[in-house]
């Protein structure tokens, strides 16, 4: 049973989700970093080919 | 079409992260060319022991004027001819391979060389080869030099697990 009045309830909705957009973040970062890291520090050390 | 403010961020963290990637390939692809080999060159691969290239005599390692290093195979079940090259490392070594039966792989560990070898098509692969990677892959020899297996990596055939060269890399001097 919520104990949020019903203009607690109206802000906590207008309010951005700040820990979801941190989460997103957070994944695109760690994502962005191991890609990096695989393409730069695994295949392109290995020699270019064409 | 109605979209969430978070969802729309989301997509331009997405646009970013595709952006970095696709930047990453293009630049090395500019400055370094490397991207996937795209040489499409057909042979007869019935007479392919006829041709004036892939003849027995003509496989090998041939080192060119410029110094780069161009290496003739043929795959064929079971094994590579020939079995055993000798290639330098940090120069650009061209590998030109081809099949007179079925498909084949050719994999070297400690390189990016890894392609299929077609019947009725050449292969042909531009490196450069690091020496200090092969070396994680391969055996050290006493002159220096680092010997590696080369696999097929396609199934031919009941014996494809047979089907293995050897590759010997010298150290860039």
């Amino acid at each position: 049973m919520s104990k949020l009045t019903r203009e607690e309830e109206q802000k906590i909705l207008a309010t951005p989700p700040k820990g979801t957009l941190a989460l997103l973040l957070v994944f695109a970062v760690l994502f962005l970093v191991g890609w990096l890291l695989l393409y730069f520090g695994r295949y392109m050390v290995l020699g270019p080919i064409n | 079409m109605q979209v969430a403010p978070l969802e729309k961020r989301w997509l331009w963290i997405i646009a970013v992260m595709v952006a970095v990637m696709l930047g990453s390939i293009l630049f090395t692809a500019v400055a370094y060319h490397a991207h996937p080999p795209g040489n499409v060159e057909t042979v007869d691969s019935t007479r392919l022991h006829l041709t004036e290239e892939f003849r027995e005599d003509n496989l090998g390692v041939t080192t060119r004027p410029d110094g780069s290093v161009l290496v003739t195979l043929v795959a064929r079940r079971y094994g590579f001819t020939p079995g055993h090259i000798e290639i330098p490392s940090g120069k650009p070594v061209t590998f030109r391979v081809a099949t007179p039966d079925v498909l084949h792989g050719l994999h070297i560990p400690g390189t990016n060389i890894d392609t299929m070898v077609v019947p009725g098509y050449v292969s042909v692969v531009n490196a450069v080869i690091n020496y200090d990677e092969v070396l994680k892959h391969g055996e050290l020899n006493t002159n220096g030099s680092v010997t590696v297996p080369v696999f097929c990596n396609e199934f031919c055939g009941l014996n494809h697990h047979f089907m293995w060269a050897v590759v010997t890399v010298l150290p860039d001097v």
